[in-house]
């Protein structure tokens, strides 16, 4: 059951994306990613807003809460658990495991990417 | 629903269970609620941790999305031991995985809102 559901709202949280996306990024006519960066955003903020409310009050069944925070959020963007775990690492104090966490998915995530393109070049 | 008085000693019980535990297809926390209310308990709590493991030693958070999957819930119910006693049995059939915990409370105050 709690498969299907993080199945059924990781596809929707897919086409979500794409739709969104593109079509912000066709309207915008630039080459700077603005589909993304609101994709990236907009999770963030509704990650926040539905998953500390659903956790606070019980007012979702736990399959439910899970299919849209794991399901359909990760199938929109997971940049929004990066946003979630990070305020909830901050919120704890972990400073130095949140400043850790950032600076490893931006700065090695950068670094991967290059290397990525790099030896594809070599082929 | 009206209540004798109730003060004095009594047992506390308290079940931990996990958030996604289900008793036909319901989730547990609600079933074992309603089925205390239906046997005429004074009263049950249900609380939901932010972070816990139990006996499979899988740590549940809230911090961590893939593992708030089922974060641990926790039943308190005070009555007298008899009346407790008389449930554990269901509540053995109820409960698959968990952890159910019995102790003395003294009672000052039980009463219902004045409306």
């Amino acid at each position: 059951m709690q498969l299907a559901l993080i199945a059924i709202f990781g596809a929707v949280g897919t086409l979500a994306r794409y739709g969104l996306q593109g079509l912000v990024q066709v309207r915008a006519g630039s080459a700077f990613p603005y589909g993304t960066l609101l994709i990236n955003l907009t999770g963030c903020f509704f990650l926040g807003l539905i998953g500390q409310f659903t956790m606070n009050r019980v007012v979702l069944p736990a399959d439910w809460r899970v299919a849209i925070t794991v399901g359909f959020f990760g199938g929109y963007t997971t940049f929004s658990s990066f946003g979630w775990e990070t305020a909830k690492m901050s919120e704890d104090g972990e400073w130095l495991r949140a400043s850790a966490y950032v600076g490893a998915s931006v700065l090695a995530g950068l670094a991967l990417s290059i290397a990525g393109i790099r030896l594809a070049n070599r082929f | 629903m009206t209540h004798q008085k109730f003060q004095g000693e009594r047992t506390l019980m308290r079940i931990h269970i996990g958030e996604s535990d289900k008793r036909h297809g319901k989730p547990l926390h609600e079933a074992i609620v309603e089925m205390l209310r239906k046997e005429g308990f004074s009263g049950a709590t249900v609380l939901r941790g932010v972070a816990g493991y139990g006996g499979s030693s899988i740590y549940h958070t809230d911090k961590i999305l893939r593992l708030s999957q089922d974060l641990p819930i926790v039943l308190e119910v005070i009555e007298s031991t008899e009346r407790i006693e008389q449930v554990l049995p269901r509540l053995d059939e109820m409960v698959d995985g968990g952890l159910i915990t019995l102790e003395k409370v003294r009672v000052i105050l039980y009463r219902p809102a004045k409306k």
